[in-house]
């Protein structure tokens, strides 16, 4: 008993120690000055001490990613807001479970990407698994490249068209990596796939929207 | 991709990989140094992955994240959702430190403060008097106050680790 609460008294100095080092940061940043904002571990501890703005803050902060990954599956601004906002109560509720030293982004975007997956499968949605590419170690001849003869602007303009064509899982690791910028490890765990299979996945996304391209000449 | 024929065109999975130095044969850059039309396709590639890179983020309306956080389940709201807990706590150490407080006052009013002086610069009194030192020395002591206030601090401890933990397991839902 007596070693018991030692231990908990110790612990808890410890914990608190911490909490005030990290709530110290937290509050001593300029707000204009993002470089020096709490680390993502430093908003957890915060708020598992029971600080509700911690949690605001990390909702400030990957909502609008989040809210970008459920808008590029759904296609559709109010189930991508409730989507997102389902993401935020779920990670709230995972947050004591999970290691704090890897940024949460990943982990966000697989809840919210699990719950697009549900949302497609409640809406009976097909193509949610991407079909196989055919022929996809082709390419034409470079002479006969139809979208050689595009600008620059007219060939971003198509392929921001052309997205939406893509199936959903497509559409979501081109926007991981491309628009959130994630490398493939933190592809892998926000999709909970085997990192080569990400890529294999990336790979067939770029083939067939650039067969989507090309049909479209 | 370590035995491809040299004089096949690289396949698009060849192309990117070029980009990555590690990943590409030396087959496939060999040839892509000599092939003017897998180079014209890696610059289509390029393109392409320019185009990407430059999607735009969808935008969310602005007050999603103020709606979101309006949302949050109320214990996330309420730091210290328990104040009986805190108030419990509070009166603890309160006690505590009252009756460590009286526990001293007693102390000084017994002379306890000056027999341990003696003994510290007298030790021979202890060593030639050692009952009637020890029993003068516990005569001065109030024994109930001391623990009556050593179980109110310990209580506090006890409370304040207690609401602690049991924030964070608000936390966890």
């Amino acid at each position: 008993m007596t070693v018991n609460l030692f231990s908990s008294v110790a612990l808890s100095s410890r914990l608190s120690a911490q909490i005030q080092t990290a709530r110290k940061r937290w509050l001593a940043r300029p707000d204009s000055d993002a470089s020096t904002a709490a680390t993502d571990a430093e908003l957890v501890t915060i708020h598992l001490a029971g600080d509700p703005g911690a949690f605001s803050e990390l909702v400030k902060r990957y909502t609008q990613a989040i809210y970008n990954v459920t808008y590029r599956f759904t296609g559709d601004a109010h189930e991508a807001e409730n989507l997102t906002q389902e993401t935020f109560l779920r990670a709230w509720n995972v947050l004591p479970r999970l290691t704090l030293d890897k940024p949460l982004k990943p982990y966000f975007v697989r809840i919210a990407v699990n719950l697009c997956r549900d949302w497609a499968e409640r809406k009976k949605l097909v193509n949610v698994t991407p079909l196989e590419i055919e022929n996809e170690s082709d390419f034409p001849d470079a002479d006969g490249d139809p979208l050689r003869a595009v600008s620059d602007a007219e060939l971003r303009e198509r392929v921001r068209a052309k997205m939406a064509l893509l199936p959903p899982l497509y559409r979501t690791v081109i926007t991981l990596r491309y628009t959130e910028e994630m490398s493939y490890d933190e592809m892998a765990t926000a999709l909970d796939l085997p990192l080569n299979t990400v890529r294999t996945h990336l790979h067939r996304a770029k083939t067939r929207l650039r067969e989507l391209l090309e049909k479209e000449e | 991709m370590g035995n491809r024929q040299t004089s096949a065109h690289l396949t698009r999975l060849e192309l990117e990989a070029l980009s990555d130095q590690d990943n590409a044969s030396r087959a496939a850059r060999e040839h892509f140094l000599q092939c003017a039309a897998c180079q014209q396709q890696a610059a289509e590639g390029q393109r392409l992955e320019r185009a990407l890179e430059q999607l735009a983020r969808v935008a969310p309306a602005e007050d999603l994240a103020e709606r979101i956080i309006a949302a949050l389940p109320r214990q996330a709201q309420e730091p210290n959702a328990n104040p009986w807990l805190g108030a419990a706590t509070l009166i603890a150490a309160m006690l505590g430190f009252a009756l460590a407080y009286q526990t001293a006052f007693t102390l000084r009013a017994n002379g306890a403060f000056e027999l341990v002086s003696d003994y510290t610069l007298q030790p021979e009194i202890v060593t030639t008097y050692p009952t009637q030192a020890w029993e003068a020395l516990a005569a001065a002591v109030p024994w109930m106050t001391l623990a009556v206030s050593l179980v109110m601090l310990t209580i506090a401890l006890v409370l304040t680790y207690r609401w602690t933990s049991r924030r964070g397991m608000r936390a966890s839902g």
